[in-house]
């Protein structure tokens, strides 16, 4: 194709603009790839137009921030403006009088503080009211639908604040997940079957990071099927294969690794650390072993890296369950004979997602 | 520095600084605001830790919202920590590679390290170098060379505009002027980049 380098650069300025269409912008693509002078024109433009945007968007956020600053800032400085005309005049004479301005302004000032800040806090408020408001609408919907359906329960309103992963130790409505994913929250949700069931606190304890949750519904249960896993309470040995069900996203996911060492960070005798992939959403998932038994509670993972996972060992469970007398948590494993497949199809009812809102 | 320091970072789904999020990417007031309120005073507390004061600490802080805005525009939304986090392990880095020599006291082990944190710094470090470089050669060039591309780049005027400010009889003219000078630039510019690599390998 013949062209100047004037038309060329006026190609390349429309084509980051992303201005060509159709079959321009195929032409333009197909001469890239033999055209070694359009290719540098163009890195060079891309280089450029980076540099370009770095400094006006540098601009942009330096601007809006120095204005929100100085607007918390205009009002004190303009009392302690007055206050210091005040106190030059009748230092004097009035010092009385001034001391009794000083406590008026800086009542002043607070009141003025207040009323600013409540405003910002009423303008995101608003907002928040105003986005609940469509989903609640959303929601009512759907809830709708499906209570026709069956008599489902009251379904959470809103976005959810946080997610994790639960499973489940009683049949009766008991899940155990991490204290971290719930902690602060009253308004906390398990999903099974994409119906959420409220739940409440049984016993929290930060330090070992687990929580015990029940779900509030009367005569509940997860499924006419027995709790299909077993736990073993005993410890493992370290190179041990295991896997893990957790929901990083809304449905349920897999993975696969094994026990790399018997301590978890700084040797810490409660955890074990993995090398098994994880992502946010699957504190609190169930560690299987080959014979499908829990044998730890994924609860963190190193920021670096994507497979150092840890998990709390199983008798953190024994313990932290030790004082609950009323319930028993005894469970058999009906799946140890089973092939690997049959038995995650089997956990599937029994690793459900947690969400608080 | 190479990344020595570790976090453990919990794995729960964080959704509720989501809305922030989306804020910040189109470079809503009131996400400013919220960060302002929210994050500034771990950044300044942290600077001032490590031998700032507040006026620096504002300046870090600044940068590093940059940085956070143009990974939210650019990249898309993604962030896997909390926005306070982020920031402070942002501001962080970029106080410890600016004012070294500043910083007489032991910098702490134990610090909430974000992954992305430092490579974002050293892109933005870079980018600003770079800047200085093509605001020098910019000035160079003189004007009206200089005032034109500086109107139509950065401050976003039109070819129309231009035209009746800088005086030119039609838009063709102004448009062939301001590839002439664009190309200059860029001369100047990218051999100078490319001098400036050579010497530092």
């Amino acid at each position: 194709m013949n062209m100047s380098n004037e038309q060329m650069h006026e190609w390349v300025e429309l084509y980051n603009l992303d201005l060509l269409e159709g079959d321009d912008k195929i032409a333009f693509e197909q001469e890239l790839t033999t055209n070694m002078e359009l290719r540098k024109m163009l890195s060079e433009h891309k280089a450029f137009l980076r540099l370009v945007n770095h400094k006006t968007s540098k601009e942009l956020v330096h601007n809006q921030l120095n204005m929100i600053r100085n607007q918390k800032h205009t009002t004190v400085r303009r009392i302690a403006d007055e206050m210091q005309v005040h106190v030059n005049k009748y230092w004097k004479t009035a010092s009385v009088a001034a001391s009794v301005a000083l406590v008026a302004s800086l009542l002043t000032f607070q009141a003025v503080k207040n009323g600013y800040e409540k405003q910002i806090n009423t303008q995101n408020e608003l907002l928040r009211r105003v986005v609940t408001k469509v989903n609640n609408n959303e929601k009512k919907l759907n809830t709708l639908n499906q209570s026709i359906e069956a008599n489902t329960p009251e379904q959470p309103t809103g976005t959810s604040k946080q997610a994790g992963t639960c499973f489940v130790l009683k049949n009766n409505g008991y899940v155990i997940t991490n204290a971290h994913v719930i902690e602060g929250f009253e308004d906390i949700y398990v999903f099974a079957n994409n119906i959420g069931h409220k739940a409440s606190v049984v016993k929290i304890d930060p330090n070992s990071d687990l929580a015990l949750l029940k779900i509030n519904e009367k005569d509940f249960t997860f499924s006419k099927a027995p709790l299909p896993y077993g736990i073993n309470y005993k410890g493992n040995d370290m190179s041990e294969k295991v896997y893990t069900l957790g929901f990083p996203k809304s449905s349920i996911v897999y993975n696969e690794g094994y026990i790399s060492s018997s301590t978890g960070r700084d040797d810490d005798s409660s955890r074990y650390e993995l090398e098994l992939p994880s992502s946010p959403g699957v504190s609190g998932s169930p560690v299987f072993d080959d014979k499908g038994n829990v044998v730890a509670i994924i609860n963190s993972k190193e920021s670096i890296g994507n497979s150092t996972t840890y998990a709390l060992k199983s008798t953190e469970l024994k313990k932290f369950l030790s004082d609950i007398d009323s319930v028993n948590f005894a469970t058999m494993n009906q799946v140890s004979s089973l092939k690997r497949q049959q038995q995650v199809k089997a956990f599937e009812n029994f690793v459900l997602e947690v969400k608080v809102y | 520095m190479q990344q020595s320091v570790l976090m453990i970072q919990l794995l729960t789904i964080y959704n509720d600084e989501k809305e922030i999020l989306e804020g910040i990417a189109t470079g809503q007031k009131k996400s400013l605001e919220w960060v302002y309120k929210h994050c500034f005073a771990t950044t300044k507390k942290m600077v001032i830790k490590l031998n700032g004061d507040t006026d620096e600490a504002w300046d870090v802080f600044q940068e590093a919202v940059t940085i956070f805005y143009q990974k939210c525009s650019t990249e898309g939304i993604d962030l896997n920590c909390r926005i306070n986090t982020y920031l402070t392990s942002v501001a962080r880095n970029l106080w410890i590679k600016r004012f070294k020599q500043k910083i007489t006291t032991e910098i702490p082990e134990e610090w909430d390290e974000v992954e992305d944190a430092e490579t974002d710094v050293d892109e933005f470090l870079q980018k600003e170098r770079d800047l200085t470089t093509l605001e020098t050669m910019l000035d160079k060039l003189g004007d009206p060379c200089s005032k034109m591309l500086k109107a139509f780049y950065f401050n976003k005027k039109s070819m129309q505009e231009i035209c009746t400010e800088f005086g030119y009889t039609n838009a063709d003219n102004a448009k062939t002027q301001k590839y002439k000078c664009l190309t200059r630039l860029k001369k100047l510019f990218f051999t100078a980049s490319a001098n400036a690599v050579a010497k530092t390998e």
